[in-house]
C-alpha cells in the first residue's frame, strides 16, 4: 500500500524530469545557504568558547568604558587607584594590568606597525599572564628582564615581516632594542597573531604612559570564591573609586562567563539576521513546490478521476500528493545539505589561508537532521493545499475534465 | 503586432491565474527583500555622506602613527608631533586654513562628581574663530564660542553638558579639568555624532590653557587643514607627505604619521558599508534566483501545455522568432509584475524600519526611495523573468509544426 504511493510519486517525477529537477533546485539552493551559514556560525561559536576556556573560569576582567572588548576610540582609562582598590579587595588572589599601543617595530631594516602589549607580571609569572590573554607560550620563555619581548604566531612564521623571527634575535620597538625570548601559540585571527608582548614597565617608559592610564585589569579569584560574587564586589569597589552610582558605571567588570555570553549574543544576532535573509529563499522554494504540485494536480485530473472511480478514498489521493511534495522537499534538502557542507568547508578554507583559522565549520547531528526535517516540512506544507484540492475533486467532474 | 504578442501572453497568464500568482510571489518575495535592504543601507550611506560633506570635502587631517587610522589612531600610537611638525607643513602651497590641536583624556569635576572626558585644546584667534563659525561641529546651542581673550573658559559638547553628570551643566557653571577651574561659556548643539567624525562628549578649551594644565608645552595631537579652492586636495596631501618625511627623516612606506583627506575617510566608510551591503543583498538575492527558477518551471509547463497551440500558430505562418517573443514576453511579464509588487512592498518595509528606528531616536536610518532603485529593481525583475524564460521559449520556438499538431 505505502510502497504503491511512493511508486506512483516516483513515476510522476520520472515522467516530468525537467519540472522535478527545477523544483528540487529551488529547495536545494535555500537549504544549502542556510546549512552553510549555520555550520559556520556554530563553528565560530565553538572556536570562541574554546578560546575562553583557555582563560580559565576563575578570572574577572575589568575594562574601562562600557562596551566589552577593546574600543579604540575609548579615552577613559583605569587608574593606579583602581588597581590598588582591586588588589585589596577580599577574595582576590592575584591582579595583573595591561597597557597597549600601536607601535613602530623594526626587524633588519623593515618597518611595520602592530599592537604592543605591556603586561604586569608582579603577582604571577609572565607565562600565566599570557594565558589570561588566551595565548600560551610555545617556544622560549616569558619576559623576565627589561627589553625582552615575546612574539606571536604570524611574526615567528614569517607572515608579518619578510622573514621569520627567531628566539634570541633583536628587534626594535620605537627605536629601542628588544631581544626576542619566546613565541606564543596561534589565536587564529590575523590581528591578534601579530601582537608583541613586553613588560608593563618597558611599555610605560617606551610609550610615555602614566600609572593612571591602564587599559585593562584582570583578577584571579581565590580558591572557593565564586567569580560572579567577586565581580559584584569589585563593581562596588570601583563604583566608589570612580564616584558613580549603580547604572552609571564607566567601566565593565566581566567574568569569563559574562565575556563569553557577550560574544555569544552578538554572534547570535548576526546569525539570526543572516540566516533569516537566506531563509527567504526557502520560502520561495516552498512556493515553487506548491506551484509544481498544483500543476501536477491539474494535469492528472483525469487520473484522479479514474482512481476515485475504482474506489480510492479522498485520504488516499491526499496522501499520494502529500508524499510527492514531501519527497520533493526532502530530496532537495539532502542535496542542499551536501552542498551546504561543501560550501562552508570552502569558506573556512579560504578564511584559514588568509590567517583566520578561527573560522571553523561544525556539523552537529541536529543540524543535518533538522535541515532534513525542515526541508520535508517545507515540501509537505507547500503540498497540503494542492493535495487537498486533488482529494476533493468529484470523480465525475474529474473524469470529464480535459 | 507587438500589442498582439502582449495580448496573447496576458491571456495565457490570466487563464492560469493560480500558477501565475504563485510564480510571481516567488519573484516578489525576492525583490521585496533586496529592495528593502538596499533602501535601508543606501539610506544609511547617504546619511553618513551628508554628515561628512557637512564637515567639508577639502579637509586634510594629519595625525601621528603610521597605521592609517586617522584621528582615532592618534590615541593608540606612542608617536608624537610637536609644533615644529606643524610649522613644517602649514606653509605648504595650497593650504588655506590650518590648526594644530592638543587633546588628552582628563578628569572633569562638576559638583561632587569626577569623570573622565576628552579635552581638546584648539587655537582661538580671530581668523580661526571665523573659520570655526562655518563648521557644524562648532555649532553653539547655548552661550557663545570661545574668544581670543579667553583663557580658563570652555565650550562643552551636548552630551557632556546633559548626560555625563547627574546634574546638567549650564552656561556660566564652573567645571574643573584636572583640578583647574574653568568657566563654561558655550554648549554645542547635539550632533548625534558618528564614530570617528565628531562627538557630543568632549570639552574644548584654548590651546594655551591645555598646554598649561597638561604640562605639554610642545606636543601636538593632530593637525587639521583646509585646502584652498582651486588646489587639488590629493596634490596637497602628497606635498605634505613629502615634506613631513623629509622633516621626520623617514623613508617612503615607513611613515610614522598619516595624512588623510576627507575623500579617503569617506572612501573607507563607504568600503565598510559596501561589504555589509554586498553580504546582505547577496543573501537576499539567492531568493531571487530561486524565484527565477520558479519562472522557468512555469514557462516549461506552459510550453508543454500549449504545444498544440504553437503548432497551429506555426502552421498558419508564425515564425520561430514570433513564438519565441510571445513566450519571452510572458516570462518577462511574470518577472516585471512580480517585481513591481516587490518594489512597492520593499520600499514599504524600508519606511516601516525607518519609522521604528525613529522611535528609538536613530535618525541616521533613513529609507532611500530614489528612482534608480525603483527602476533598477523593476528592470532587474524583468531581466530575471526574461532570462528564466529563454530556454523554455527556445524550446517552444524550435517545435516542429507537424509534431506539435499531432500531440
Amino acid at each position: 500500500m505505502w510502497i504503491d504511493y511512493f511508486r506512483l510519486a516516483f513515476k510522476t517525477f520520472t515522467s516530468e524530469k525537467k519540472r522535478t529537477a527545477l523544483t528540487l533546485i529551488g529547495i536545494f539552493i535555500g537549504i544549502a545557504a542556510v546549512v552553510s551559514l549555520i555550520s559556520l556560525g556554530q563553528g565560530l561559536k565553538a572556536s570562541i568558547d574554546q578560546q575562553f576556556s583557555l582563560l580559565g573560569t576563575d578570572k574577572v576582567f575589568i575594562l574601562p568604558g562600557t562596551s566589552a572588548g577593546f574600543d579604540p576610540t575609548n579615552t577613559i582609562k583605569l587608574t593606579s587607584k583602581d588597581l590598588a582598590a582591586v588588589r585589596s579587595t577580599n577574595g582576590v588572589k592575584s591582579v595583573s594590568s595591561m597597557v597597549f599601543k600601536i607601535a613602530r617595530v623594526k626587524l633588519s631594516g623593515e618597518v611595520k606597525y602592530t599592537f604592543v602589549m605591556g603586561l604586569d607580571d608582579s603577582d604571577e609569572s609572565f607565562e600565566s599572564v599570557l594565558e589570561s590573554f588566551g595565548v600560551t607560550l610555545v617556544e622560549g620563555r616569558g619576559v623576565q628582564r627589561n627589553h625582552e619581548l615575546v612574539s606571536s604566531y604570524r611574526i615567528s612564521k614569517g607572515d608579518f615581516f619578510k622573514r621569520p623571527v627567531r628566539t634570541g634575535e633583536n628587534m626594535y620597538i620605537e627605536d629601542k632594542k628588544f631581544r626576542v625570548v619566546g613565541t606564543v601559540s596561534q589565536v587564529g585571527n590575523p590581528q591578534d597573531d601579530t601582537n608583541i608582548y613586553i613588560s608593563i614597565d618597558d611599555a610605560k617608559e617606551l610609550f610615555g604612559i602614566s600609572d593612571d592610564q591602564l587599559d585593562y585589569i584582570y583578577v584571579t579569584a581565590k580558591e572557593g570564591v565564586a567569580p560572579a560574587d567577586l565581580a559584584e564586589k569589585l563593581k562596588k569597589v570601583l563604583r566608589k573609586t570612580h564616584d558613580v552610582k549603580e547604572g552609571d558605571e564607566d567601566f565593565s567588570v566581566l567574568t569569563t562567563e559574562d565575556y563569553m555570553q557577550t560574544f555569544d549574543i552578538v554572534l547570535k544576532v548576526v546569525q539570526i539576521v543572516l540566516i533569516g535573509i537566506a531563509a527567504i529563499s526557502l520560502l520561495v522554494g516552498g512556493v515553487n513546490i506548491a506551484n509544481t504540485m498544483y500543476t501536477s494536480v491539474l494535469e492528472r485530473t483525469n487520473e484522479i478521476g479514474i482512481m476515485k472511480a475504482i474506489g480510492a478514498r479522498n485520504s488516499d489521493i491526499f496522501l499520494l500528493f502529500l508524499i510527492e511534495s514531501g519527497i520533493l522537499g526532502i530530496v532537495g534538502g539532502i542535496a542542499g545539505i551536501a552542498a551546504g557542507i561543501g560550501m562552508s568547508k570552502l569558506v573556512a578554507f579560504a578564511a584559514a589561508s588568509a590567517g583566520w583559522t578561527f573560522i571553523q565549520t561544525l556539523f552537529p547531528w541536529y543540524l543535518t537532521f533538522g535541515a532534513l526535517v525542515f526541508s520535508f516540512g517545507v515540501g509537505a506544507i507547500a503540498g497540503t493545499l494542492p493535495a487537498r484540492q486533488a482529494s476533493k475533486l468529484r470523480p465525475v467532474d474529474a473524469l470529464r475534465y480535459e | 503586432m507587438l500589442l498582439d504578442y502582449f495580448r496573447i501572453a496576458l491571456g495565457n497568464l490570466t487563464r492560469r491565474k493560480l500558477r501565475s500568482w504563485l510564480t510571481m510571489i516567488g519573484i516578489f518575495i525576492g525583490i521585496m527583500a533586496v529592495v528593502g535592504l538596499i533602501s535601508l543601507s543606501q539610506g544609511m550611506e547617504n546619511a553618513l555622506l551628508s554628515e561628512f560633506k557637512k564637515l567639508g570635502t577639502n579637509r586634510i587631517v594629519i595625525s601621528p602613527g603610521g597605521a592609517a587610522m586617522g584621528p582615532v589612531g592618534g590615541a593608540l600610537t606612542p608617536t608624537k608631533f610637536t609644533e615644529e611638525d606643524y610649522n613644517t607643513v602649514k606653509k605648504i602651497r595650497g593650504i588655506d586654513m590650518s590648526a594644530s590641536v592638543y587633546s588628552a583624556s582628563a578628569y572633569l569635576t562638576f559638583g561632587k562628581q569626577t569623570k573622565q572626558e576628552m579635552v581638546w585644546g584648539f587655537p582661538f584667534d580671530s581668523a580661526r574663530i571665523e573659520f570655526y563659525k562655518t563648521q557644524s561641529m562648532f555649532d553653539i546651542g547655548e552661550g557663545r564660542l570661545l574668544r581670543p581673550s579667553d583663557k580658563y573658559k570652555a565650550m562643552i559638547g551636548w552630551g557632556t553638558a546633559n548626560e555625563l553628570f547627574d546634574k546638567r551643566i549650564k552656561v556660566g557653571n564652573k567645571i574643573y579639568i584636572n583640578g583647574v577651574e574653568f568657566e563654561v561659556v558655550g554648549i554645542h548643539k547635539k550632533i548625534g555624532g558618528l564614530a570617528g567624525t565628531a562627538s557630543d562628549n568632549m570639552v574644548r578649551i584654548p590651546k594655551s590653557a591645555a598646554r598649561e594644565i597638561f604640562n605639554k608645552p610642545d606636543e601636538v595631537s593632530a593637525i587639521f587643514l583646509r585646502v584652498k579652492d582651486g588646489y587639488s586636495v590629493d596634490d596637497v596631501a602628497e606635498r605634505i607627505k613629502r615634506k613631513l618625511r623629509n622633516f621626520r627623516d623617514v623613508k617612503e612606506g615607513e611613515e610614522d604619521f598619516s595624512v588623510q583627506t576627507s575623500a579617503q575617510v569617506i572612501a573607507a566608510f563607504e568600503q565598510i558599508l559596501g561589504v555589509v551591503q554586498a553580504v546582505l543583498v547577496g543573501l537576499a538575492a539567492i531568493s531571487l534566483l530561486v524565484g527565477g527558477i520558479g519562472i522557468m518551471n512555469t514557462m516549461y509547463t506552459s510550453v508543454v501545455e500549449r504545444t498544440k497551440e504553437i503548432g497551429i500558430m506555426k502552421s498558419v505562418g508564425a515564425r520561430n522568432s514570433t513564438i519565441m517573443i510571445i513566450f519571452l514576453i510572458e516570462s518577462g511579464l511574470l518577472g516585471a509584475v512580480g517585481g513591481a509588487i516587490g518594489v512597492a512592498l520593499g520600499l514599504g518595509i524600508g519606511k516601516v524600519a525607518e519609522v521604528i528606528a525613529m522611535q528609538f531616536d536613530i535618525t541616521s536610518l533613513q529609507a532611500y526611495t530614489g528612482l534608480p532603485l525603483i527602476f533598477g529593481a523593476l528592470l532587474f525583475a524583468f531581466i530575471v523573468g526574461a532570462i528564466a524564460g529563454t530556454l523554455p521559449a527556445i524550446q517552444a520556438s524550435k517545435l516542429h509544426p507537424v509534431d506539435a499538431l499531432r500531440k
